[in-house]
This record gives C-alpha cells, structure tokens and sequence, in this order.
C-alpha cells in the first residue's frame, strides 16, 4: 500500500548541496555525489575564515562541476550596512559571466543589485531570512527568486504544508552544526566581539559557558545554577549537530528540492564522508521506495567525522536539554585523514598515495571511495618516491606507495582512526 | 516635527503615555507581538484605540513575531479583527505577514522592524515597495552610518533612543532546557530578573528571558540617547523610539516625559548642555536600579565591528 502511495506521488530525486570551502572541496564534494556545491565569493558572504575563491578559482570550480552535471552557488548572504553594497553589480555580473549557477542571498539590498545588474543570475533565499512559513516562501518567488532555504526551526510537519501551500524550490538543512538562533537574528558577537555576525564575523560566542544569575539591585548577583550548593554546570546555549541520515524517505517524500550540508569550513575528509553517505542514501531510496532500509554502516560513517553528538533539530519537536551540549565534553571519534589515492596497479596492487598527515607501517588505514567502497588495511610496508622503503611518511604531500589487498581507485581518501568511540545511541 | 513612540505594557500606562503627549503608543498581544512589555487583551486595545484617536494620537500593534505557520493561518482573523478596531499601524517583521497584507483587505499601514536586520537604506527602500511607511532602524547601526542611510531613504526611519536592545532570539527554551539539565525547578522566567555573563567578563550583564517565542537576550546594557537627541535632529531621523520591557510601571511614564521635554527643546531651540544634563539626570534616577545605561553602538565607528 505504502508502495502504491509512492508511486502515485512520483518522488522527485533532491539535489544534494555540499559546502565547498576551497576548490579541492569543491571537487571532492562532487566525485563523492554532491550534485551541487556553495561557495563563498571574496566578498559578500557570511564566512570570513572560510577558504573563499577568487574569480579564477569560481571559473575552474564551475568548469569542473558543469562538466559533471552538477551546480555551484554562491553564498552571498550578509547582511549589508551603508555602503557594503559597492561593487556588489560589478561581482554578481561577473560571476553570472563566470556561470554560476545561483547566489544565496538574505539581503533585498543585494538581491535589487543582484536582479537590476546581473539579469539571468537566480537568487535562492538564505536561511538568514528565517523564512518558516508558507507565505514568506510566496511573498520571495513573487519577488523572483527561485528557491528558499527555510529556516532551521521548520518541523518536518511544517515543512509539509508548506511544500502543499507553494511551488518555490524548498532547500532544508539536514547535516551539520546549527545556530542557536533564528539564523540572522543574532548580534551576540557584534556585542561580545566586536565582530559582526551578520557580516562573516560570528565568533559563535553561542557555545561560550555562561554565568546566570539575578540581580534585583545593580551589583547585587544572586547565582542561578552553577554557582549555588551542588551546581557546577554554566549556562549554556550551544547545541548538538543536525543529521536526517535516519529521516531520509520522510525528507524526499515531503518535496524537499535540496538536502543541504552545513559546513564550509569543515575539512575534505568531512565533506567527503557526508556526501558519501547521503548519496547512498537518497539513491537506495529512489530505487527501491518500498525495501529502502537504513543501514549501519551509514550511520557509523557518519559518526567517523562527527565533532558533536547528533539529532534531529527542530524536524521531531522542540529541541530539549538532551540536544543541547551540557555536562562534560563527550569523547568524540577522531580519525585523522592520512592521503589519498593517486595511482593504482591492480596488476601489482600496488596503491601511489600522497600523504596529507603522518601514518607508519604496522598501521591499520581505511580507504575509502564513492559508493561508499570502503576497506581497512593493517601496513606491512611503505616506500618513498624514490622506491626505497621507509617505516614513516612523515611530510605532506609526500609520495608513498603501498601495497593493497582490495582494488582502489584514484581519488579514493584514507583515514586512521586515532580514538574510536562506540557511535552513541540516537538522543 | 519630532515624533515619540512607546511602548505600554498596560491598557493604564498607555492611558497615561497618551495624556503625556506621547504621538503614538506601541501594544501588544502573545500570539503577534515579539517583546513586548505586557499583553494587551482585544477590548484593551480598542479602548486604548479609541482614546488615542479623540486625543488625534495613533496606535501601534506589535505584530512583530516570526511565524510558524500555525500564526500565518490565525494571520487573516487577527488582521481583520485589528480593522476592526481601527488600529493605525503595525510593526511587522515576518514576511508572510505582509505576503498577506498585500491582500487589500488586510492592509495596515507597517512599520518593518525586522529587528537586527534593517541596516541599510536599500533595505528599507525595498520594504517600501511591499507596503512599508516606515522603518525601525537596527541599534547595531551607529551614527556615522545613520547619516548616510537617512537622506537615501524613501519611508522615514525610526530610531531606538531609550531602553533594551534585544541582540538574541532562539526558538529554543534555553532556560527550561538548563534548568532541566540542572534538575532545578523551572520558574516563570518573565517575572524574574535574569541575566548572563560572559565567561571572561564576569561583570557583563546580559538580560535573558523566555516566552512562547522562544528565548532572548538582550544587550548589556539599555540604550539611552538622551544626550545625542540633535545629532538624530540634524539628520532629520526625527521618528524616536522608547521600549518599556524593562522599565515598568510610572517610572517609564517618566522618563518618557523627559524625552518630550527633550523634545520641546529642541523644537524650541532651547537646547543646551546644562538642560539637557538635567533631564538625563533624572532619566537615571527613574532608570530600574538592577540595569545600567549607555549609547551602545550608537557612537561607535563604523570600523568598531566588523
């Protein structure tokens, strides 16, 4: 019965957008199945301390992505004060020249500059504009733009009736770290820093441990919480990190257009692992709607790059204590990502690897690949460049090759776990 | 003509803001209203309404909440029964609600107050087109950009001059969620007085309080800009504007009149130093003694936060 109520609705496949902080990102993010990427300019964008690209780097990243089929936008989500705005004509038109796909954009300012001086540029709607209602979604395709990222703060339930009530394409996040806030509504930074949130300054002052405490009378502190007998937990707003890994099916049946992943900063390994993992999962479902099973090793995966604890956000219900990072800092899984795959003989098994951290004979490595190939190897030999063999690959970028039990391909990463912790039990 | 909005938190103090000779008096209710200083029930804001409209004041409603769309589907009733009473204006920073209210029948003259977010004259100017009169200004705007944006702007713009700057608003129940985690009791987080301090700075204090939008926090210390009234004079930002949300009671009907005594002076050209010491004097007295004053950004330059 479920079946025939798919079929009947005809699943639309969703794009999969990866954050792509630098130009290898961005190529790493697409060989592991993102079907698009968003970058962030030299300007205009939220993420001052993200690799961001110049015009060049924007030209290659969008030849490279094209030649694959699939899309890159750009981030160009400040929030403008007077006179940010110049020049902005001058750099939509150029990277609309260039071939971006779309800008992503909270600001009417640049979304004016963008429409009056770059015609043919789509602009999607930031989740900085905290749209979580049908009509905000109308009221921005009226204006002309293509696509809303909702709000953070969207239940799954909502997001239904929204896709009912609308025909804008609908991007959601669903992996990655989360504003406390309503995304854009948040100044603690400007106040605490000097650096404003708005403008690619945030310091996420939102995960500092707070003092709490009343004060009838200016001076006069009476500690709430830590502080009073017994009670030594901070305050605290900063939260775990978002994964709809076990919400697929629901994702794709509510007509989310994009699956959005958090995290321009974040490393290729990252990147890599995530899109891999989302991949898998949006393409089993759309073969098979009806014998689509979650499975294991998605979610440990998952866990291999994970810097917090994981849930669901807002998706499932107001987000309790439980979501929110309090007590001891958990022990986290850390694997740190050794190389990757430049050559392979299946004649010899014989894998050319350059090094991106240290690893030494008598380790075990996992490589792993697109469509979730993975496999571990405990290294019984390494040589260097030059065939001579060696115990450690002690520098980046160094040349090694190795010898392997299971075929790799080129572009294949490797990972040695440093901590290995139990994946925790969904909160 | 220099204008003063404030806010009331009662049917009685916004009696007493409108005999005072306050131009415009900002109410509130818990559905729409984000921030305000005391609900108001329907009836209450039709009385007050109607006073308002024989002294030839206006009245503002705050219907300035982001909403979910279980408050866009109560949106068109809640616009309808606001015509009704012959509300003047509203604030307004959910773009649903004006992708509603370009339906004729549920237009009211807006006010946008998107809160942190109006920063630029661009902005506002596009807001105008969807409907917008005027627009409240972010506090995160100082001066020295004031001055640019106020001659580029189509609407006039409205200042903050007096009270808490929200800088924080999360959907989360932050407060519940750690006192949960902490085992403790949780309190009406409204009637008590709350604040946060940064871990390196233990003598900050931020306001925070939890309602059914979620949780706030506000700036470390309120805005006062008693002193710099002519500089908001000069650049012709002549629209100010008072929040009570911490100032309760006769004290904020007070300090309101100071601001209209500032106001004659400047009308009358009588403005000076000395006077004007002594009205900001007095605005510290009346000022609730657990929270302290200052111009925030208002002064700062425009390379202070980047």
């Amino acid at each position: 019965m479920k079946g025939n109520n798919l079929m009947l609705k005809q699943l639309k496949k969703p794009e999969l957008l990866a954050p792509a902080g630098t130009l290898e990102k961005l190529k790493t993010a697409i060989h592991y199945g993102a079907d698009a990427v968003y970058i962030g300019g030299d300007a205009y964008g939220l993420r001052s301390r993200a690799g961001n690209f110049s015009f060049e780097e924007m030209a290659e990243g969008v030849a490279f992505a094209h030649e694959r089929g699939a899309k890159v936008y750009v981030a160009a989500n400040m929030v403008t004060h007077e006179e940010d705005q110049i020049g902005a004509g001058e750099f939509f038109r150029t990277i609309r020249d260039i071939g971006i796909d779309a800008i992503i954009v909270s600001d009417p300012t640049l979304m004016q500059i963008a429409a009056l001086d770059a015609p043919g540029l789509e602009i999607h709607l930031s989740t900085q504009q905290s749209a979580v209602n049908y009509e905000t979604l109308n009221f921005w395709q009226e204006v002309g733009l293509t696509r809303c990222v909702l709000g953070r703060e969207v239940s799954m339930e909502e997001v239904a009736e929204i896709r009912k009530k609308t025909t804008v394409e609908i991007e959601a996040f669903i992996h990655g770290a989360m504003c406390i806030s309503y995304s854009g509504r948040c100044t603690l930074s400007n106040h605490m820093a000097f650096r404003d949130a708005n403008r690619g300054g945030c310091c996420q002052s939102c995960r500092w441990k707070y003092g709490l405490f009343e004060m009838t009378e200016f001076g006069n502190k009476t500690m709430v919480g830590a502080g009073e007998e017994g009670i030594n937990e901070p305050f605290s707003m900063s939260a775990v990190d978002l994964s709809m890994i076990e919400h697929i099916p629901d994702i794709i049946e509510n007509g989310i257009d994009s699956l959005k992943i958090e995290g321009r900063m974040k490393s290729i390994h990252y990147v890599s692992t995530v899109c891999n993992v989302y991949r898998q999962a949006i393409d089993s479902y759309l073969a098979d709607p009806e014998s689509y099973e979650l499975k294991d090793e998605w979610l440990d995966e998952l866990w291999k790059v994970a810097q917090r604890e994981l849930a669901t956000g807002f998706f499932y219900g107001a987000p309790t204590d439980k979501e929110q990072l309090f007590g001891p800092r958990r022990r986290m899984p850390k694997y740190s990502f050794v190389g990757e795959v430049m050559a392979y003989n299946p004649d010899t098994q014989i894998a050319t690897v350059r090094q991106r951290n240290k690893f030494k004979v008598g380790d075990t490595i996992e490589f792993y690949g697109p469509g979730m190939r993975h496999h571990e190897e405990k290294l019984e030999a390494l040589w260097n460049e030059e065939g001579v063999s060696i115990e450690v690959a002690p520098h980046a970028m160094q040349i090694i090759t190795m010898e392997v039990s299971q075929a790799v391909q080129i572009g294949d990463m490797i990972r040695k776990s440093l901590l290995s912790v139990p994946r925790k039990v969904k909160i | 003509m220099i204008e003063l909005i404030a806010t009331a938190e009662s049917l009685t103090q916004g009696i007493e803001l409108l005999k005072s000779g306050v131009d415009r008096v900002v109410v509130g209710e818990e559905v729409f209203g984000l921030r305000v200083p005391g609900y108001l029930s329907f009836e209450e804001i039709l009385e007050l309404t109607n006073l308002a409209h024989r002294l030839e004041k206006k009245i503002i409603v705050a219907a300035n909440a982001i909403l979910h769309n279980d408050k866009i589907d109560k949106a068109r009733p809640f616009l309808r029964k606001l015509k009704e009473i012959g509300v003047d204006q509203l604030l307004v920073g959910d773009t649903g609600l004006i992708q509603i209210m370009k339906e004729t029948e549920y237009y009211i003259p807006y006010i946008y107050d998107a809160s942190v977010l109006v920063t630029s004259h661009g902005q506002i100017n596009f807001w105008k087109n969807y409907g917008a009169i005027e627009a409240m200004v972010a506090r995160e705007v100082p001066y020295v950009e004031l001055e640019k944006l106020a001659p580029e702007v189509q609407i006039p713009i409205i200042v903050q001059v007096y009270g808490a700057q929200c800088i924080h608003q999360s959907k989360r129940n932050l407060l519940d969620n750690y006192f949960r985690y902490i085992e403790k009791e949780p309190i009406d987080f409204s009637k008590r007085h709350l604040f946060l301090s940064e871990p390196t700075k233990k003598q900050t204090h931020y306001s925070i309080y939890q309602d059914s939008h979620g949780t706030h926090v506000f700036a470390n210390n309120d805005i006062n800009l008693i002193k710099h009234l002519d500089m908001l004079f000069n650049i012709k930002a002549n629209i100010w504007y008072l929040d009570g949300i911490y100032t309760p009671g006769n004290n904020y009907v007070e300090i309101v009149k100071q601001y209209l005594n500032a106001r004659e002076l400047l009308e009358s050209y009588e403005w000076s130093e000395h006077k004007i010491e002594h009205l900001s004097n007095r605005i510290n007295e009346l000022h609730p003694v657990n929270r302290e004053l200052a111009t925030n950004f208002f002064l700062y330059s425009a390379e202070k936060v980047k």
